[in-house]
Formats: C-alpha cells, structure tokens, sequence
C-alpha cells in the first residue's frame, strides 16, 4: 500500500517534472535553430572582413579555399587578427583550440555557421 | 584560458603564444574608452611583433612571462574600465565599431 503510494508519487512527481521540462526545451530549440546563420550571409561577411585587413591584398579573389598564410600573404600573428575581427563581427568568442584550426576562409564560415551564438 | 594566466619554466608551444596573443587582443577591445583601447592593441601588436624573431629560449621565456605578467594587468583594467562610461571621441565612428575597422 504505502509502496504503491510512494510509486504513484514519484510517477506524478515524474509527470510535472516533464510538463515543465518540456517548453523549455522546445524553446531552446527553437532560439539555437533561429540563431543559425544562413550560410551565404556568412561566407560574405567573412569575406568582406578579410577583404577589409589592410595587410590583406584585395586584387586577389577571395574565396572558401583561400588560405590565410599561403594564398593571403599573412603570419600566425595576422592570422590571430582576422579571427579576431571574425570575432567582433558576429560577436562570439572563438576558442583557443579551435582558432588553431581554422586556416581557411571555407573553415571559419563553417566555425560560423555551426555556432549558434553568431549573430 | 587559465593556463594562459600562467609563468613558464619551459619554452611555450606556438599555441600558447598565439593563444595569449588572442586573449590580449581580445582584452583590448573590452575597452570603451578609444585611446585605452588604442594604445592596448598598438602595444599588444607591437611587442608580438618585435619578439617574433626571438631564438634564444631563456629569452623567449623571458619575453612570455613578460607578456603573461601585462595580460593580467589588461585583463583587470579591461574589467575595471567597463564598468565606467566614456563618450565617444570625435574621430570614433558613432555606430558599432567592428574589428576590422581598426586595423
């Protein structure tokens, strides 16, 4: 009896717990689905901060293979800027162990586009 | 971010260098006030730039401790100074200023 009781608790207990979960989480995915940006809008705006680095030569086509240190010109320490200014403009934080990895242009729009705080 | 607030006895990684690079720019850009922020990223850009071609390793040590010590000094300004208000300088752009902008 005093089981049967307990157990009906814990399944009510289980029951609200789950009517409360449950908007928060449609609502969470509904922000993180909103707050991903659409890839073209992305690609030119990281073009267009590339493009504007004045150690940046903007004769030279920029696109999603272009290369910061081979194709650009640039050093590790001009490299950290650009991320930098990637940064400012979709004001994230990128972190250290993934700016390491980004090395092209293709790279960080794909950082950008599978981060959903950018905006 | 915390080891990057750390002295080394041994030479550090092209990662942790580039990586406290990134954190004092970062720093530097906290600051609402121009000339702060102006005179951070020209110093921070500066002294990188001047110790790049370093090959002595006490003195590569040496200069990232340096470095380590001055990014805990702009850290807390950096904080300490978004706390206050400053207008705008004249020579400002008054909307949002991007990062690419000051380069």
């Amino acid at each position: 009896m005093f089981s049967r009781a307990l157990s009906r608790y814990a399944f009510s207990m289980a029951t609200r717990r789950a009517a409360i979960a449950s908007p928060r989480i449609g609502m969470m995915a509904s922000v993180k689905s909103y707050a991903t940006l659409p890839e073209d809008q992305v690609s030119k705006r990281i073009i267009d901060v590339v493009k504007s680095f004045d150690k940046v030569n903007s004769t030279a086509p920029i696109t999603s293979t272009t290369n910061f240190i081979t194709d650009l010109g640039l050093d590790s320490l001009d490299t950290v800027e650009v991320l930098v200014a990637i940064e400012e403009e979709f004001d994230i934080e990128i972190e250290d162990k993934d700016a390491d990895e980004i090395k092209t242009v293709g790279q960080a729009i794909d950082y950008i586009v599978k981060n959903p705080d950018a905006n | 971010m915390s080891s990057l607030s750390k002295s080394v006895s041994t030479l550090p990684s092209r990662t942790k260098v580039l990586g406290l690079y990134h954190n004092m720019l970062r720093s530097s850009l906290k600051f609402d006030n121009y000339n702060f922020r102006e005179y951070f990223l020209r110093k921070t850009r500066y002294e990188f730039r001047k110790n790049m071609e370093l090959t002595e390793e006490d003195k590569i040590i040496a200069a990232y401790n340096d470095a380590v010590k001055q990014f805990t000094v702009l850290k807390r300004q950096a904080t300490i100074s978004e706390m206050y208000h400053f207008d705008k300088t004249v020579v400002e752009p008054q909307g949002k200023v991007s990062g690419a902008e000051k380069n």
